[in-house]
Order: structure tokens, then sequence, then C-alpha cells
């Protein structure tokens, strides 16, 4: 891409390029002449030594977010109905539990297998507190073993905290909230331990997961359980898919606490996911008809501004 | 207090975590590079609270000879073995023939890794099961889910037994679905999800979303 | 369906056991055609100017080691043969020893010496913040090797190699899941624009293909990428001058194993479609009876 872009620069060096070379970062400081190729860069106390500008797109990116998000938030909440579709996986989670509750055998709960610092757990903590909030309700013990010792003290919190909504504190059972093993397989093992020895009726998989999933979700299979799994961890998503009854599939998975609670703040967030999106498809169409246009379609990663130029240069 | 300090960390942190990922700037580098440091440090130590926990519950269940009380006993002696085994090499306490940490290494390489790599190996068997129970021909999707999943299967080993055009043939049709298909769709889950993440990130740092700590 | 479903699942098990077992007694093997993918992660390394600094992740545990591990192994023969320097560590704790004894078996058979040809970091914890470390100050993440404790500024090999990966030329991780190769695209490839290879797990290879070739410059993907791989290095050891003739043997003996693996990984797919057949007549006839 750089060719074709200086080759153009030394022709007109029109403001779409300058923008390129900006928003880039290409090119930082001074070119062969000794030309500074954009405002601001490679100048002392200019503006990369506070921001790289190779990033900068990505930060206007966020902010729009941002802002479309806190925009849609304030929405929602002033009474603007945001409509979120019927996701089976989520309705059968009340009725796993009831299930559960019918058959007076425990709820297993998995957060999967990563660290808190993993945007999946901290949003599996967060339907956690939902599922203890149903158990409690219910007076079905609710097990959930953990991979990771902050994860722990995290489900503790969300388990206690869900039991405290059902107005239920009492309902919180301390030892079944379980650290099995840092060793992904020993977590494995210990988990499919449960399921054979303590049989629950209902087994919920929420968060990332990796090659222990199939095994989990066959073994809950066999013990009869009615699984619920949702993972926005695409490789994993398949055997979900094929061993387990209902299935929360990637994107399904942030949308979780916002179809159970309804909270104006949740869905405004989706309201404004889903704007991105259209943005992004946009984006998509508009680049695939630019490189097809020029012919550019061969190259790997071929800049938008570059087709532009090309066009319209 | 208990939610606000907590949250108010979360904020400040995550700022400046944000920061410092568009900041190239020395200061942002700095307290990137120590607030890391920090997180590796916190995760070492939470280690002990699992350790705790473990303990705990097992030793309770011990003393009260829960059904699964020799499990429980298994599991404690092989976590206090494990570790003593491993100090007393440490310290010189005990010395092998074989080399500096021999009777870790035994335990590593004869009890730890066949029992990973027969776990591991339980996919094989989980996979043949799931697929006869579950990839049924129930639907239009569920038809194509089904024979791509075949093909490619077919398009990812060599076939000896079959002419060596065949063989070529379900290599370029694997090729094509992996590479086209495959990757078409996962890009749009990967975008879907990184959407997801950014959001409940997002709110996370602006302090928007407390529901995972308690009030 | 209900005599699809009633088919005690045993029956599968013993399938799918009795065949793998047999098979391995047989010792049927067959070459594999190389992708253009694993050709790329070969030609990568060939590309590679003699001398370079490379960083080699060892990102796997034992469950893992089976698909990853002779690639691996491949991996250190083209490296030393080509005189390419690398700086080993790893984000999994079952993995360094793994990685010692791949590299004591095999670099002194090219002339390579510790410190100066290869120099093992070790095991960091923190996953994908041990990463963004690793990244940001190797000297600050890494104060001593793993191997005796050596001050990484005496190693040779280390007064080359500086913070944000400089000095550097391509990083490649044999990744078994997390932390792997998504996390080290992130902090390694995102953030200072490396160039990265990998070879990862069969499941986890589907995810790579969305970045390819921009952010990946190529992979070998399960057992089947390493075949591939290991065919093509084999096929190439003739050029080096070695010195001990043993673990290009080992290579050879691996390279074979992995040709009769994918005899049996063969089998076993054409056994996995046989009951995904036999589901579906199963469950049709059901479903005809109970109309």
């Amino acid at each position: 891409m750089i060719q074709p872009l200086l080759a153009l620069q030394d022709a007109v060096t029109p403001w779409w390029v300058d923008l390129n070379l900006w928003l880039s970062g290409m090119g930082r400081g001074t070119d062969a002449d000794g030309s500074v190729l954009a405002p601001g860069i490679g100048t002392p106390g200019g503006l990369d030594d506070w921001i790289d500008t190779g990033k900068l797109p990505t930060l206007i990116a966020i902010l729009i977010y941002a802002f479309l998000m806190l925009r849609s938030q304030a929405k929602a909440k002033a009474g603007a109905e945001i409509p979120i579709r019927r996701i089976a996986g989520l309705d059968a989670l009340d009725e796993a539990i009831g299930r559960s509750t019918e058959m007076g055998r425990p709820v297993l709960y998995v957060p999967g297998i990563d660290e808190i610092k993993e945007i999946q757990t901290i949003y599996s903590m967060m339907i956690l507190r939902h599922v203890a909030r149903k158990t409690a309700e219910y007076g079905t013990p609710l097990i959930v073993p953990v991979k990771d010792s902050v994860v722990m003290t995290f489900a503790e919190e969300a388990c206690k905290q869900g039991c405290l909504d059902a107005g239920r504190p009492d309902a919180f059972i301390a030892d079944n909230v379980r650290y099995l093993s840092n060793e992904q397989f020993a977590y494995c093992a210990g988990v499919a331990g449960i399921m054979n020895r303590e049989k629950p009726a209902a087994n919920i998989m929420l968060g990332m997961f990796f090659a222990e999933s199939l095994i989990l979700a066959e073994t809950g299979y066999a013990s009869g359980a009615i699984q619920v799994a949702g993972t926005a961890k695409q490789h994993q998503l398949p055997f979900f898919v094929a061993a387990c009854d209902y299935t929360i599939i990637g994107e399904e998975y942030f949308a979780v606490t916002a179809y159970l609670t309804r909270e104006p703040g949740l869905l405004g967030t989706i309201r404004a996911a889903d704007i991105i999106k259209v943005i992004v498809i946009i984006l998509f169409v508009l680049g695939v008809i630019l490189a097809t246009a020029t012919g550019n379609g061969t190259e790997t990663s071929p800049s938008l501004f570059d087709v532009y130029g090309r066009l319209f240069g | 207090m208990k939610r606000e300090i907590p949250i108010a960390l979360t904020v400040i942190c995550g700022l400046l975590i944000t920061w410092a990922f568009f900041s190239p700037s020395e200061l942002s580098q700095a307290v990137n590079v120590e607030l890391t440091a920090w997180a590796s440090i916190f995760f070492a130590v939470a280690f002990l609270l699992g350790i705790g926990n473990l303990v705990r519950i097992s030793l309770k269940q011990i003393s009260a000879r829960h059904p699964d009380w020799p499990y429980k006993a298994l599991l404690m002696l092989m976590l206090f073995g494990y570790l003593s085994i491993g100090l007393l090499e440490i310290h010189g306490v005990i010395e092998s023939e074989y080399g500096d940490k021999a009777y870790q290494d035994w335990i590593y390489e004869r009890i730890f890794k066949p029992l990973q790599s027969t776990m591991f190996a339980l996919l094989a068997f989980y996979i043949a099961s799931a697929a006869f129970r579950a990839f049924r021909a129930r639907s239009m999707e569920a038809t194509l889910l089904l024979t791509a999943g075949a093909l490619v299967m077919l398009g990812q080993v060599p076939l000896p037994i079959a002419p060596p055009e065949v063989g070529a043939f379900f290599a370029r049709v694997q090729g094509f679905l992996m590479a086209y298909v495959n990757a078409a769709g996962q890009s749009a889950i990967i975008m879907g999800a990184a959407l997801g993440t950014l959001a409940t990130g997002l709110r996370i740092v602006l302090g928007l979303e407390r529901s995972y700590l308690s009030e | 369906m209900a005599q699809a479903t009633d088919l005690d699942r045993r029956w599968i098990f013993l399938a799918m056991g009795v065949l793998v077992v047999g098979l391995f007694a047989s010792g049927v093997s067959s070459p594999m055609p190389v992708s253009r993918y694993v050709s790329d992660y070969y030609d990568t390394i060939e590309a590679l100017p003699e001398g370079s600094v490379v960083m080699l992740s060892a990102d796997f545990d034992p469950a893992s080691a089976a698909e990853l591990f002779p690639t691996y192994q491949a991996t250190i023969h083209h490296l030393m043969r080509r005189g390419i320097r690398v700086v080993n560590v790893a984000t999994w704790p079952a993995a360094p020893p793994y990685t010692r004894k791949a590299f004591d078996a095999i670099a002194p058979a090219y002339g390579r010496e510790y410190g100066t040809d290869w120099v093992e970091l070790g095991f960091k914890p923190g996953d994908d913040v041990a990463m963004a470390q690793i990244g940001q100050s190797i000297r600050t993440t890494y104060p001593r090797d793993d191997r005796d404790g050596t001050a990484i500024d005496q190693l040779p090999l280390m007064s080359e190699v500086g913070d944000s990966f400089e000095g550097i030329e391509l990083l490649l991780t044999m990744s078994a899941g997390y932390p792997g190769i998504l996390e080290w695209i992130a902090q390694a490839g995102g953030r200072y624009d490396m160039t990265m290879l990998a070879a990862t797990t069969a499941v986890q290879t589907p995810d790579l293909f969305a970045y390819y070739p921009t952010q990946l410059a190529g992979f070998c993907g399960g057992a089947t990428g390493a075949t591939q791989y290991l065919q093509l290095v084999a096929n190439s050891a003739g050029t080096a001058t070695i010195m001990d003739q043993a673990p290009l043997d080992e290579l050879l003996a691996v390279k074979e194993k992995n040709q009769k693996r994918m005899v049996i990984q063969m089998w076993g797919h054409l056994l996995i479609i046989a009951l995904i057949v036999l589901g579906n007549v199963l469950y049709f006839r059901g479903r005809k009876a109970v109309a």
C-alpha cells in the first residue's frame, strides 16, 4: 500500500492522502526530503508524543460507540421501547431451574475456565446473580465449581447477592461455590465428577470454554441433565450446539442480562451495538464495491483511502 | 463504601490502562508496566484463596464422612504431597541421583502427563457419540451443517484408499469451506462478540456496570 | 429415533477404541499434500536472514503435546538448521519440561550453543498480562533465565534484544488455547506489528482463517498441519551440516509416526461419518414408524 500512496503523493498530495498518512501514523516524522508529512507528527511535543496516531481510528470508533451507548441508555431510561427478539436459550434458563426444583436436585452453574479479567467471565458472574436469585426463590441448591480463585470470590459475591435479591439470604451455601483446580483438565474431571455423583438436573454452562466444553456437555448429557450453554468463544460453539439442549451463540451471550432484567441501561447497550454493526456492514459493502471497482480486490488489505484515491485522484 | 471503593478503583485502573493503549508517552507506559506487574502479583497471591477454599471444603467432607470423602482424602494427599516434595527438593532435604528435581519430574512424567493426555483423548470418543446422537438432517440448515462437517473431515486427512483425484477434490472443497465460508462466519461471530465485549468493558470502565459487585 | 438414542454409547466408544488401537498396531502410513498455510509457515522461516532472532512461545501442555510437540521439534530443527537464534518463552506452566528437552536434544546437533544461539527464559504466569509484559520490557519480565538463573544481560544473544520486541524478527507460538495465538495477536501483532506464525490444535484452527494472512503469516493446524510441516522440514534436512545424526533420525521417525497417525485419523473420521449416516437412517426410520 505504501508505493501507490507515495506515487499519488508525488503527483498532487490530495487531502485524503494527508489524512490517511496522519491517521495511520505511517512515515511518522519527516519524509526523505525533510518535509513534515502531517501536522503535529514528528515534531517535539507534537501530537504523537501523547497519542499513537496509528490507533487514532480505533479511539474515534470507541468514542463514537461510547457516545451511542450513553445516548441509547438515556433514551431507554426516558421510556423508549427497545425490543429484543426471543432467544430460546434464555427462556430455557428458567425452565431448567424449574425442572431441577421439581426433581429435587441441584442446579450446576459452570462459569467457564477463564480468569476474571476476561469480559465473558465477568458477564457470567452477572448472569450467575440472576440464576442464584431464581434458585433461592425456588429453594433449589446451586453448585458453582470454579477454576480460578479470583473468580471464586466473585462467584461467592454473585450467589450471595442473588440470594439477597430473592429476600432469602439464608439460601446462600458457602460450600457450594467450589474451587476445584487451576489445571484445565483437572477442573474438567472435577466438574464431570460433580455431574456424575451429585446428579444436578440442570447444567448451565456460560462463559469462556476451551477443549473441555465437549467433555462437560457429553458427561452432562449422559447424566440426564437439561443443558443450557453459551459462549462467545466461537470455536467451542459447535460442540455445545451438538451436545446441549439450548445454546446461546456469540453476541447473544452479551444480551443475556438485558434480556432477563430488561434494565434500560443494558437495553441501550444492545441498541448501540446494533447501530455500530449496521455502520460496519455499510463500510464492508462500500469497501468491497470500491475494491472491486478499482481492481484492487487482490490486495490483502486495501486501504479505503487508497481505493478512493485511485478512483477519484 | 464496600461498593464505592472497588468501583472507583476499577474506573481509575481501567482508564489508565486504556490511556496506555492509546498513548506512547513515557508516563502512560510506566503506569501500564506498574499496573500489569501488580496484576501478576495479585493473581499469584490470589491462588492461595482457592487453595483455602479447597482445603476447607475437603476437610469438612472428610471429617463428616461424606460419601465422597475418599476422593477428597486423595485430593489432599496429592495436593500436600506434591507441594512437600517440591519444597524438600528445592531446599536439598531430599536428593536423587537422577537430577535436581527428579521426584517432581517423575510425578510430572508418570502421573500428570498421562492423566492430561487421557482427558484430552476422551474428546475422540465424545465427538463420535455426539455426532451419532446430535447430527440429524432435521432441516435444511442442519443438513447443510452435517454435510459441510463431513466434507471438512474428508478433506482434512489423506485418503490413500481412494484415487488421488478424489483426495485432491475433498482437500479443495475443505480449503474453500474453511477459507471462505468458515472465515466469513467466524469473522461475523468475532465482530459481534467483540462489540459485546467492548460494550461490557466500556460499562465497567465507566462505572456504569455494577451488578457483578455485591451491594 | 427411539432406536438411535437407545444405542448404548459405550458401543461407540468401543468401536473408536478398537479402530485406533488396531490401526496403531498395523502401522500403515500415508504422506499428505501440503496446504498453502503450512507452506507459508515454512517459507516465512526460510525467508529470514541467517542470524536473525525470533521468539518462540510454548503455549501448550501434555494434553495437547501430541498435536503440537512434533511441530515444536520440527520448528527447532528448521530454525537451527538455518542459523536463526531463538528466545524461548512459555505462558503455560507445563510447557518448559518439553521445551528444554527439545532444545537440548536438537540445537547442539547443529553446533548451536546455549546463550549465543538460544536462550531459555521459561514460564511466566499472568497469561495475556504476561504477554503484554514481555512486549513492554523483556528484561523486567525475565531478569534471569530459567536454565541456571543467569542474569539476562550476561547472555550474549540478549544483548541484541530490546524492549517492545526490538531486534526480534518473528514471533512463533505453539498454541493450545488460552493464552495462545489470539492473545499474542492482540498483544504483539496489534501493539507492535510483529509478524506471527502459529501451530495450533485442530479445534482452534478454524479461528485462524480470519487472521490469515494479514495478522498471521502462516499456520500449522492440528496433526494435519504438523504432518505437512514435518514433511517439508524432513525433505530439506539433507541440506544442513549436522554434527549428530540422532536428532535428525528422531525427526524422521516423528514424521513417519505422524503420517501413520493421519491414516488412523482418516479411519476415525470415516467412522464418525458412518455414525452420522447411521444415526440419520435410524432417525428417519423411527419417524416413518411413528407416522
